[in-house]
């Protein structure tokens, strides 16, 4: 009697999460497993050709033979994503929590202050890039012109990396916001006017009460703005195009040119499969580690 | 409720939306080349495009975008107004997408263009990567495209291993401009003989500086290198496969620049060169020969010559040629045919081709005398002095060229370490062809 | 105690407005730059207002030449494609998501598990086989490379999963009871609840699609083809920039996502409840 009605919930289950399943199956386990595969061999996706098994060579040429384009390109590709992420992240999580905790005391106009902070999140790549570029312009932009400054923004360091870190969070703090905005609203207000009564102070109570109230809200933040700025491509690829020196040539920009390569010639996409594993592996790395440390286990 | 109605009216249009995707699935997939699988799967198509209506078209791909987009297009109507049994369908993208997504095309055989603008300089890898079609059945059928009536520096190279894969359409290249009461203040007589040297930017350019006024200016590197280096007796191969950039040549290209930069001769990271151009802070403008549509929309009276030089007798400038070439697809004799009348067309109306600034390549049209009253047209009057790459790699070339010019000139790079490192990942490039 | 209040306000108040101006300093610079003449750029120095303002560059995208930038077409096809791509997300999501929130079946904890992870999977692993798929199924240059690949999300189903389960059980029991079907629960007692964290999530489906800019430059490579946000890349000269045509053609391609996003915008706080995952 027991078993019947499990088992057709079991069906009308499956029924349910079929649709999702085979398209994740197809567009992604595939690809996914394809990606792996491709790693250890030399293929060119343009040719009809199959993949030719080469073992490690490719993770050889990246990471050992110092002598090779691809290792230099690997190098600074990988160096100058991890300096990114050290930049971004950080500023990614505190600056929407401050902007969060500002609108959540509800001030004059929070309404059109969050409004106004999420809004670049809709705007494309090309857009936001469109937008920025001018801005930074040396002698036509709005901030030298501002500031009165003769500064070239995108072509020298570390104004480069600013011009990049400013757009990037420019460009996608809204979400978090609003997160933890939605998170504030959770939190406890008992819990709150209690502290008050006992005379503690905003900052111990941000500490003691809000940031263990929204814990869950700020680890899945941490681990997912870490994902997302080691993708980073679009910004790097038109606001300074690697440059200056390369510093700002991300791992992304030369995977892609290796796999779709814009200035002739053939694709070397097994080098940049196992470039793209190489990258794949620190951040599911780095993402298990911060959840370690900053999500409590569910 | 609201959620309900919003979800069935979107599960309704997209519905109604996926429907009208798939019964227009004309199967119009005119990538004849493809296999058995590509055949029998219906392409999903938009209603935009029948499959009667993409039969009897010439769909033509182009690098022309702004000024030179429109140009080509008033040919294109021309053309059409000619009521031939198949129009031309022009399609303008950037370089770089029309570089990435032809090979993409030809590979997967679904919606290849039946003909091509490429770069002279891409010819010869394109072709070893069997991108096109040859052309000298269609060439042969049509009588009337013949050697003798274009340009020899944009002809010869159309023609790889025997065959002919391209036709030229122009020839295109990088000039000096320079704003006319700035050279008659800062630079007296030095254009007397028509060409500037670098004596003279050494020898007059200090005044200009000590105004604020900068005599040349970093505007494309890979093509200013290109020039200069040419100059010098540089070659980008010495064998046609190896590059061969790391040498005193390209280093002395490099370092003088970047003293003029240092000087305050020439225009620093990060300017604007157009812009200062167009506000008289700048003498000599090194752009290209399409800049002229957009000189010409400026109030500045301005003159063109040839590159700045580093010998008087020789001022070779960087040059170019825009190509049409058909991409490799099943094609039909009679769409052939038709192509060909299309190329044909240009022999006798590439007159708008000039009005942007570049020069057709028919050798008619030297002498039309409108033609011989644009600032360009001087450019086809000599062919030694102009400096077309036939360098088999030199997409990788330029590619690296971009990387590290700009930054050695602008004292962001060592140049010895520039030029080894670069010459190295040309080289790299190449072995893993 | 009132006045500590106030100070709060005050400060949190002076606090966004800094951040507000560093906001909407760029966009209001956009808009004025698309209303200058490609010739005023040109010829005169820095100024944020156009010295005369014009439309120019706005009908100039709507004039030139169709066949070669057919905006129009582009348009009506990121419509297309935006919607079916909402529209199958919102129904494979939210019924996947119904089934790991409310249904017990073998495997649920691993399959979600799984489909979680993929999250913090980088997706430029995908990205190079992806296109070996599509092409293998004849997906290149048509609308179905742009709707499928994505429509799997991780991220959608986590949202509404939450959403759901702190929905009171109650509810779905009450109508089992009387005799309701699982599916009649999904679509009449879940979908209806659920509408702030659709609205967010069609709305995320909505702008990641319209804004999608590096796959659509892969697999379209016909003109007649492409969507909005790559096209506008089309506009941008090859060889010489034109600021005011790029601004004008930006703000253009933004206008329906920034219209849903007015629309959408209220349901964010409920939308977003990551809470209900620990309560839940």
């Amino acid at each position: 009697m027991k078993e019947r009605p499990k088992k057709k919930i079991d069906l009308t289950a499956y029924l349910f999460i079929a649709p999702q399943l085979i398209l994740f199956l197809i567009f992604f386990v595939i690809p996914a497993g394809m990606g792996i595969y491709a790693a250890f061999t030399k293929w060119d996706i343009f040719s009809s050709q199959l993949p030719q098994f080469v073992g490690l060579d490719n993770f050889k040429e990246i990471l050992t033979n110092s002598e090779s384009t691809y290792y230099r390109f690997f190098r600074t590709g990988f160096t100058n994503t991890l300096i990114f992420v050290l930049i971004s992240v950080p500023i990614g999580i505190v600056l929407p929590l401050l902007l969060a905790l500002a609108i959540n005391q509800k001030p004059f106009a929070h309404g059109f202050f969050q409004s106004l902070f999420y809004m670049p999140t809709v705007l494309s790549i090309s857009t936001v890039i469109l937008i920025w570029y001018y801005m930074f312009n040396k002698n036509l932009g709005l901030i030298n012109n501002f500031f009165h400054t003769k500064v070239n923004w995108l072509g020298i360091q570390p104004y480069a990396w600013i011009a990049i870190v400013l757009v990037t969070v420019w460009w996608t703090i809204g979400t978090n916001m609003v997160i933890y905005l939605a998170a504030l609203n959770g939190v406890n207000k008992d819990v709150l006017e209690a502290a008050d009564v006992d005379g503690a102070g905003p900052v111990k109570k941000f500490f003691s009460i809000v940031i263990p109230s929204i814990r869950n809200q700020l680890a899945y933040t941490v681990v997912l703005t870490t994902v997302a700025q080691f993708n980073i491509y679009g910004q790097p690829l038109m606001l300074t195009n690697g440059g200056p020196n390369n510093s700002t040539n991300v791992l992304l920009m030369v995977i892609r040119d290796l796999a779709f390569p814009s200035f002739g010639g053939k694709s070397i996409s097994g080098l940049a499969s196992a470039m793209a594993l190489m990258l794949g592996a620190v951040m599911i790395l780095i993402a298990l580690l911060q959840y370690r440390f900053v999500g409590d286990e569910e | 409720m609201k959620v309900k109605k919003l979800i069935s009216v979107l599960l309704a249009s997209s519905m109604v939306l996926s429907l009208a995707a798939c019964g227009s699935a004309a199967g119009s997939s005119d990538g004849g080349s493809g296999n058995a699988a590509d055949a029998s799967q219906t392409q999903t198509q938009t209603q935009s495009s029948s499959a009667a209506e993409s039969e009897k078209t010439i769909e033509f791909w182009s690098v022309f975008t702004g000024g030179d987009g429109e140009a080509m297009q008033e040919i294109v109507d021309a053309y059409n107004a000619t009521n031939p049994e198949y129009k031309v369908v022009h399609r303008m993208m950037a370089q770089e997408d029309l570089y990435q997504n032809l090979p993409l095309a030809v590979q997967s055989g679904t919606d290849v263009p039946d003909l091509a603008i490429n770069h002279v300089d891409r010819l010869q890898l394109n072709k070893e990567n069997d991108i096109y079609l040859p052309m000298d059945e269609y060439i042969a059928a049509n009588g009337k495209i013949t050697a003798d009536k274009y340009n020899a520096a944009a002809w010869n190279p159309g023609e790889i291993d025997g065959k002919r894969y391209a036709v030229p359409l122009d020839v295109h290249g990088y000039l000096t401009y320079y704003n006319k009461d700035l050279v008659d203040k800062y630079y007296p007589g030095a254009l007397d003989d028509n060409v500037i040297t670098f004596d003279e930017i050494a020898q007059f350019a200090p005044a200009a500086a000590a105004d604020g006024v900068y005599s040349y200016a970093y505007t494309w590197g890979r093509n200013e290198f290109q020039e200069w280096y040419a100059q010098l007796g540089g070659k980008a191969s010495e064998d046609g496969t190896e590059p061969s950039l790391n040498n005193d040549k390209a280093k002395k290209v490099l370092t003088d620049w970047k003293a003029a930069v240092d000087n305050g001769w020439c225009t620093q990271d990060g300017d604007d060169p157009t812009n200062l151009f167009g506000q008289g802070q700048l003498v000599f403008l090194p752009e290209g020969t399409w800049m002229i549509g957009t000189l010409n929309s400026m109030d500045v009276n301005y003159g063109a010559t040839y590159a700045i030089t580093y010998d008087a007798a020789k001022p070779i400038s960087w040059a170019s040629s825009h190509q049409f070439v058909m991409p490799k697809k099943e094609q039909t004799p009679e769409k052939g045919a038709a192509i060909m009348d299309f190329l044909a067309f240009f022999q006798d109306n590439s007159l708008p081709w000039a009005q942007v600034g570049q020069c057709p390549a028919v050798n008619a049209i030297t002498e039309n005398d409108e033609f011989k009253a644009m600032p360009q047209a001087f450019f086809l009057s000599d062919p030694s002095l102009t400096y077309i790459s036939d360098y088999k790699y030199y997409g990788y070339m330029v590619g690296a060229l971009d990387a590290f010019v700009g930054e050695v000139v602008f004292g962001k790079m060592d140049v010895d370490e520039a030029l080894s490192t670069y010459n190295q990942q040309i080289s790299d490039n190449i072995k893993n062809q | 105690m009132k006045k500590k209040v106030s100070l709060g306000k005050t400060l949190a108040f002076v606090f966004c407005l800094l951040f507000a101006i560093i906001w909407i300093a760029p966009l209001s610079q956009s808009l004025m730059t698309s209303l200058k003449s490609e010739k005023e750029i040109k010829m005169s120095g820095y100024s944020f207002f156009p010295e005369n303002p014009t439309f120019e560059s706005y009908t100039d995208l709507f004039s030139t030449r169709s066949d070669s930038t057919p905006i129009m077409k582009w348009f009506i096809n990121s419509l297309i494609t935006s919607t079916v791509s909402t529209a199958l997300v919102l129904i494979i999501s939210s019924t996947s998501a119904f089934a790991y929130a409310r249904l017990q079946f073998k495997g649920r904890n691993l399959l979600f598990g799984i489909i979680m992870a993929t999250m913090i999977f980088p997706s430029v692993i995908n990205l190079i086989p992806l296109y070996k798929i599509c092409a293998a199924l004849n997906l290149i240059n048509t609308k179905w490379a742009l709707i499928l690949p994505g429509a799997s999300g991780a991220f959608n189903i986590f949202l509404i999963r939450q959403f759901m389960l702190g929905i009171p059980k109650e509810l779905d029991e009450a109508a089992r009871i009387d005799g309701a079907s699982y599916f009649q629960i999904y679509y009449k007692i879940m979908l209806p609840l659920c509408a702030p964290v659709l609205t967010v999530v069609g709305m995320f489906a909505f702008t990641g699609s319209w804004n999608d800019f590096l796959w659509p430059t892969l697999v379209i490579s016909n003109v007649d083809k492409m969507t909005i946000t790559p096209g506008m890349q089309i506009l941008k000269g090859t060889y010489d920039v034109y600021p005011s045509h790029a601004m004008a053609g930006g703000i253009v391609s933004v206008i329906p996502t920034f219209v849903l996003f007015l629309f959408a915008q209220k349901y964010f706080i409920r939308g977003m409840q990551l809470q209900s995952a620990v309560k839940g």
